[in-house]
């Protein structure tokens, strides 16, 4: 299949959540018990059962008022840190963009939970599995649309493929920044580009986006240097026991201690 | 030479002229306290670090009960060898502790010397104190990993009470630790129970004592202080 | 709708104005976007930065209730700087035609205003009349008499800086309304309860009335008034008569001294013979005979002394003349402005039968907290409904579109659909009656009533689109039955003639759009006569041809003499061409047959001397009349924190309805005790009384509590921060709710001293799974006079740390 995009237009959403909802019945999410966060906002973040809601920022300068919402959900990276720093090989990628928690390998280790620049997959602590928004791959895989894409009215979501969308997230961008100046097209290019990809009326920061989100370098370290260095180091510590071993061996270390030991019981020489 | 003939004795007081007393029964608690919950760990720990290892856990019902008991038993070593330091001939642990932090210039020499023992040959260095340079560097990678490695443990078992760029950080921090720890076993387990002049060492361990020879030959100062002491 | 949702995506301009379109209409912002992709720009005017506001190009926060200033003050920026379309105007509306001498308007007042009755009389209200009792008119839209002319005169006094003053809205920015709406044509005004929950509801519609034909905007493609109706069968419900004082098909309600149809027929025209002998065959069949006056005493009068609108009727029962209460699909113990009457007049009823889903607040007001269920003697009955989906049927939308649904599910349990629940009560009701000979029994014994053993909801659609009674066949069209004579055909609501007439037209899914236009006329079927765009003739110049070349609605085809389109023409007769009398008239349901700027006083077709046997005149149509003035004027609500800057000392609208009749209950608060300004609305994520909404666990974390929003001022004054409880007061109740402090609402000045506005939502109660207290504890039910619908965006309160 090829790569897929689902392009979040936040200059047309008017935060009516329909889609949180359409996530929650396609997904058979159970609601959760919530209390108004900020403005509009009821959930404050994901959880294992809420994988997308919506964010609310208000912002007055100038005498303007700007209030932002924006769909947060897992962005399916092109290059997930999630899945590199998943510990059981449960989180994989598809051809068509889609990064999917396998549960059935998932041991809840939350490695993927706290290297997520977004902070998108969370640990269900009674069935010690991580959640996340799948993208609907069931849907997509069977040529239907992702079920917030299909419940949204004001044309906020589309999906389709990525080269098609892009190119209408440039004009749209073009039209946007009449109004707003500073919007942006998020997700193009960040984390070697993301299935979903925002345009954003204001800087990512004012979405409490990360600017530049990045595979934390703590992963990389962790992932591609402490991990074969540190194999490597106990492999030849291991090597280097072998080598004493035969050492002593070739050099009659261990003959010399069994005489001493043999005169010590014969009678001492201290 | 005088004899002594208490087992929870004053260190280097010996009940014999072939015996001396190296270590005190707290000391030894604590040992082999972390020396089983180490391998515990890194049983339990293996099997989420590595994936070839994880059938191994079977063993043991599992890798979720390998998480768990990974917990109990890193709450098992810090509170029990923790407490050993005040309830366990505290004040031996703490001249350990002063020990291993004071770097001689004899102690230098042995570790530059000491790779060639470590192979069977024979190294070339003065008399060392009641433990030797390479000993000293054993138990502080003993020391800065277990501090490491709880720390880090602490902060990834309460991930989400902490920031997401400490938790980050912990992961390496673990795995690095656990490296350098597993790597420094190895050798301590090969001197301790294969190398034929070290493994001498190893009833001091067990029950607290080791022969004279072995004393004179390889903690010569220790054994002419415990000597001058005792007259 | 005079358009469509669908038609929204032609539009150049948008004003939103007493709409929050993108919380509770969401739909639309599917075509707003549309259009706005386009270029449209879109203008809200609102008491609160909204959801809908988010997305304008221009937002202005105005003081509730004040609409008409401003808009009074675009009225006359149009007319001072002739932005006014004039073939439009000429062709089109009432412009031209010259008023009565005798109107006046003078100190708040029009002329014909009875101190007594606080009612208008509207004899000066008319039109100059010529010899064959048609309107004079004016030549040149400066004659002084022309309508026109009056309407300059009558908004001269509403300057921007004066709009200001009164609004909170800087003049500026009603400046940049007025250009950014007169600018682009066509415009589109989106409106819903934000304007009609006033005393001054129906001038503030008119006040769009008289922009829109002024500008030209109405019968065009992306232009209209365009009312979002609540809820999704609404605009049906009104179809089929839920206000007191009509019949299906809006015909007027008989009254006490219409003894015979012939008196009915004087009081409303000759026009209405057709529809309402249509209706009595369609209500008594085979008993409705040119004999019995086809029936016409079966029908129930109303006494033209009461008003029975909701909240009225609430009174009523308090006094004690209700003894059962059927309550269908409303929650009127939470929805009701001041709903203290609400919970009184409930416990004076013998009987309530309730039939909803859940058990609702109006269910179960005899144990809400506080109350005592042993005071109270009243037998509840709880019947469980079906659910939408549960029942098979047609939903007519704010498009006009009857659209027809199959039940995806049986119902569960012992749910029934509410067509089952009446039948069989019905039929049960009339076993009892078997058998009487007494004449008040008649209507029910008389009665036809053939929807089958299971009643079917096509049978009942089939009726109300009326039978040839004849042949005992469906009426085909629309057509077949305007061209019927009296007596032959019968319909259950005329306006949807044609529905069911070649298959069910309402079931309908053909969505291609040949004309790119969004009309969908393969789409279910719209009233009248599967019209999209009403008035659509008025999209055409004198000749039938269309006036906008990208949008072609309608036009004349000469060729083969008939109106033909993309739309159906709504024309009085599609074979009478633009120069006949007919093809001229664009407003087909006006006597005059153009719109009308003036709401004037006039019966068309009625006879200049009276008949030779002194029976009464009777006209063929009269005009209908607003009851609180022919034109809008600005009038402070009930409760403001001012006083009325054009005319101080008719500061509130004359003619509003201010309940009193229990002063311990119906109580008004002074700006001393209540200086805040409290408006209130709904969200998106619970729907109007709540009583679905709040027991759908998915909706309540969605939006699990009711709150007040404040200004960062106010909360500062009051020493509180986001999150906090606060307790709101008014002098009918109070209600302790968490506060949102936001910069979305701001303070602002009415005539230089700063006010605040403080907004709640409204959908909770205290039952269900999500119960909260309810606002309208604090809201005011004084009525707007026409329509009686209460005044529950705007009430004064006080606001403190709870």
């Amino acid at each position: 299949m090829s790569r897929k995009m689902v392009f979040v237009d936040t200059s047309k959403c008017t935060g009516c959540k329909g889609c949180t909802v359409a996530c929650k019945e396609w997904n058979e999410l159970p609601a959760e018990k919530t209390q108004l966060v900020t403005s509009y906002q009821s959930m404050k973040d994901f959880t294992p059962k809420t994988w997308t809601y919506i964010t609310f920022t208000e912002k007055y300068e100038n005498q303007k008022m700007n209030w932002y919402m924006r769909k947060a959900q897992c962005f399916h990276c092109a290059e997930p840190a999630c899945l590199k720093s998943c510990s059981s090989n449960a989180i994989s990628k598809t051809e068509s963009g889609y990064v999917v928690i396998n549960q059935e390998l998932c041991i809840g280790c939350g490695y993927c939970v706290e290297n997520c620049p977004f902070g998108v997959p969370k640990l269900d602590k009674t069935t010690k599995k991580a959640y996340k928004c799948t993208g609907c791959i069931d849907r997509v895989e069977n040529g239907r649309t992702p079920s917030c894409v299909m419940t949204c009215q004001p044309g906020t979501l589309e999906f389709g493929e990525r080269e098609t969308l892009l190119a209408q997230a440039e004009k749209r961008l073009i039209e946007v920044q009449k109004t707003h100046p500073r919007a942006r097209i998020y997700g193009e290019t960040e984390m070697g580009g993301t299935t979903f990809v925002y345009l954003l009326l204001d800087a990512p920061e004012v979405y409490g986006l990360p600017t530049n989100p990045q595979i934390p370098l703590s992963l990389t370290l962790w992932k591609d240097v402490i991990r074969p260095v540190g194999g490597i180091a106990v492999g030849g510590a291991a090597a280097a026991v072998v080598v004493g071993v035969l050492g002593n061996l070739l050099r009659g270390g261990y003959r010399e201690q069994a005489q001493d030991e043999k005169e010590e019981q014969k009678g001492g020489k201290h | 030479m005088a004899v002594q003939t208490r087992t929870k004795g004053k260190f280097g007081q010996t009940i014999g002229p072939e015996k001396i007393l190296r270590f005190t029964l707290g000391e030894r608690v604590s040992h082999w306290v972390h020396a089983l919950a180490f391998f515990l760990l890194l049983f339990t720990g293996l099997g989420i670090l590595a994936l070839g290892f994880r059938p191994a856990l079977g063993v043991i019902g599992g890798v979720q009960i390998a998480r768990l008991l990974h917990r109990i038993v890193a709450v098992v070593f810090v509170v029990v060898v923790g407490s050993m330091f005040f309830i366990g001939n505290p004040k031996y642990h703490r001249e350990w502790l002063t020990m291993i932090f004071h770097f001689t210039k004899a102690d230098w020499q042995h570790v530059s010397a000491f790779p060639k023992e470590f192979f069977g040959g024979y190294g070339d260095y003065p008399a060392q104190d009641r433990f030797n340079g390479g000993e000293k560097i054993n138990s502080l990678i003993t020391v800065f990993g277990s501090i490491f490695i709880t720390l880090s443990g602490l902060v990834m078992w309460f991930a989400p009470s902490f920031p997401p760029v400490l938790v980050r950080w912990a992961y390496p921090v673990h795995d690095l630790t656990m490296f350098m720890m597993t790597t420094a076993v190895l050798g301590h387990m090969y001197l301790g129970l294969l190398h034929p002049d070290t493994r001498a060492a190893l009833p001091g361990m067990l029950n607290g004592y080791v022969s004279s020879k072995f004393a004179k030959a390889h903690h010569g100062a220790w054994y002419e202080r415990v000597k001058k002491g005792q007259k | 709708m005079t358009n469509s949702w669908s038609d929204l995506q032609n539009s150049q301009v948008f004003l939103i104005a007493g709409s929050n379109c993108a919380e509770n209409h969401p739909i639309a912002m599917r075509w707003i976007n549309r259009a706005k992709e386009k270029g449209a720009k879109m203008i809200v005017v609102d008491p609160r930065f909204t959801r809908t506001a988010s997305q304008a190009d221009v937002f202005a926060q105005i003081r509730p209730g004040t609409d008409i200033a401003y808009l009074g003050a675009i009225i006359r920026y149009i007319i001072e700087k002739r932005l006014y379309n004039e073939d439009y105007l000429r062709n089109n509306t009432n412009a031209l035609l010259k008023l009565s001498k005798n109107y006046k308007f003078e100190e708040g007042l029009f002329s014909g205003f009875d101190l007594k009755t606080n009612k208008y009389g509207v004899d000066s209200w008319g039109y100059q009349l010529g010899a064959d009792n048609k309107p004079l008119k004016a030549t040149a839209f400066e004659d002084p008499d022309c309508v026109l002319s009056k309407l300059k005169e009558h908004y001269s006094r509403y300057t921007f800086e004066t709009a200001e003053k009164i609004t909170g809205i800087p003049a500026a920015k009603i400046q940049e309304i007025a250009e950014t709406f007169c600018n682009a044509r066509p415009g589109s005004i989106l409106y819903a309860l934000g304007m009609t929950q006033h005393t001054t509801a129906v001038q503030g519609i008119r006040a769009y009335a008289v922009i829109q034909l002024l500008l030209g905007n109405i019968g065009k493609a992306g232009g209209g008034i365009n009312a979002l109706r609540g809820e999704p069968n609404v605009q049906g419900s009104t179809d089929m008569a839920n206000l007191f004082n009509s019949l299906p098909g809006y015909l007027p309600h008989p009254i006490s001294t219409d003894k015979t149809l012939q008196d009915y027929l004087v009081r409303n025209g000759s026009i209405q013979e057709k529809p309402v002998v249509a209706l009595l065959k369609a209500w008594y069949g085979e008993h409705a005979t040119k004999e019995n006056d086809y029936g016409f005493n079966y029908l129930p009068k109303n006494n033209p002394a009461t008003n029975a609108t909701m909240v009225k009727v609430f009174e009523l029962m308090e006094k004690g003349q209700f003894k059962l209460l059927f309550n269908f699909g409303s929650n009127s113990l939470v929805s009701i402005a001041n709903r203290q009457l609400v919970r009184s007049a409930l416990k004076k009823l013998d009987m309530l039968v309730v039939s909803d889903l859940f058990e609702i607040e109006t269910a179960q007001f005899w144990r809400e907290p506080g109350v005592n269920p042993q005071d109270i003697q009243t037998e509840v009955i709880m019947f469980p409904a079906a659910f939408v989906y549960e029942k098979a049927g047609s939903l007519t939308n704010s498009s006009r579109w009857i659209q027809w649904k199959d039940a995806a599910i049986k119902p569960l349990g012992e749910a029934k659909p509410d067509l089952d629940i009446i039948d069989a009560l019905f039929k049960r009701i009339r076993n009892l009656y078997a058998g009487s000979t007494e004449e008040k029994d008649a209507p029910i014994l008389k009665a036809r009533w053939d929807y089958g053993e299971e009643p079917s909801a096509l049978k009942v659609l089939q009726e109300i689109n009326g039978y040839d009674e004849t042949t005992g066949k469906v009426l085909p069209t629309l057509a077949s039955y305007l061209n019927a004579p009296v007596g032959t055909v019968s319909t259950g609501c005329w306006i949807y003639a044609g529905v069911t007439g070649n298959g069910n037209l309402a079931a309908r899914r053909k969505n291609d759009d040949p004309s790119g236009l969004g009309i969908f006329n393969g789409w279910s079927f719209a009233w009248p006569g599967n019209i999209r765009i009403l008035y659509n003739r008025a999209s055409c110049d004198a000749q039938g041809q269309p006036l906008d070349s990208k949008r072609k609605l309608v036009w004349w085809d000469a060729a083969n003499k008939i109106w033909t389109g993309n739309d159906g023409a709504d024309v009085v007769d599609k074979t009478k061409g633009p120069d006949t009398p007919e093809g001229m008239q664009s407003f087909r349901m006006n006597p005059e047959g153009v719109g009308r700027l003036f709401a004037a006083k006039y019966t068309s077709g009625l006879p200049i001397t009276p008949s030779a046997q002194g029976q009464p005149l009777m006209g063929v149509r009269p005009a209908g009349l607003c009851v609180d003035g022919p034109i809008p004027e600005f009038y402070e609500p009930t409760e403001s924190p001012t006083v009325n800057l054009l005319h101080p000392n008719v500061s509130a609208s004359p003619t509003a309805i201010v309940p009193s009749a229990f002063p311990e209950i119906q109580k008004r608060g002074k700006p001393e005790d209540y200086p805040y300004v409290l408006t209130t609305y709904g969200v998106v994520e619970q729907f109007c009384a709540g009583g679905i909404t709040r027991n759908i666990p998915w909706l309540n974390e969605l939006m699990p509590e009711p709150f007040a929003e404040i200004s960062k001022n106010l909360a500062q004054k009051i020493g509180v921060k986001e999150g906090d409880k606060v307790e709101v007061s008014s002098a009918r109740g109070k209600v302790m709710v968490r506060c949102l402090v936001t910069d979305r609402l701001q303070t602002y000045q009415t005539n230089g001293k700063d006010t605040e506005t403080i907004g709640m939502p409204w959908s909770w109660g205290f039952a269900g799974l999500n119960p909260g207290p309810s606002t309208n504890e604090l809201t005011i039910a004084s009525l707007d006079p026409g329509a009686g619908t209460p005044e529950t965006k705007v009430c004064l309160v006080n606001i403190r740390r709870a």
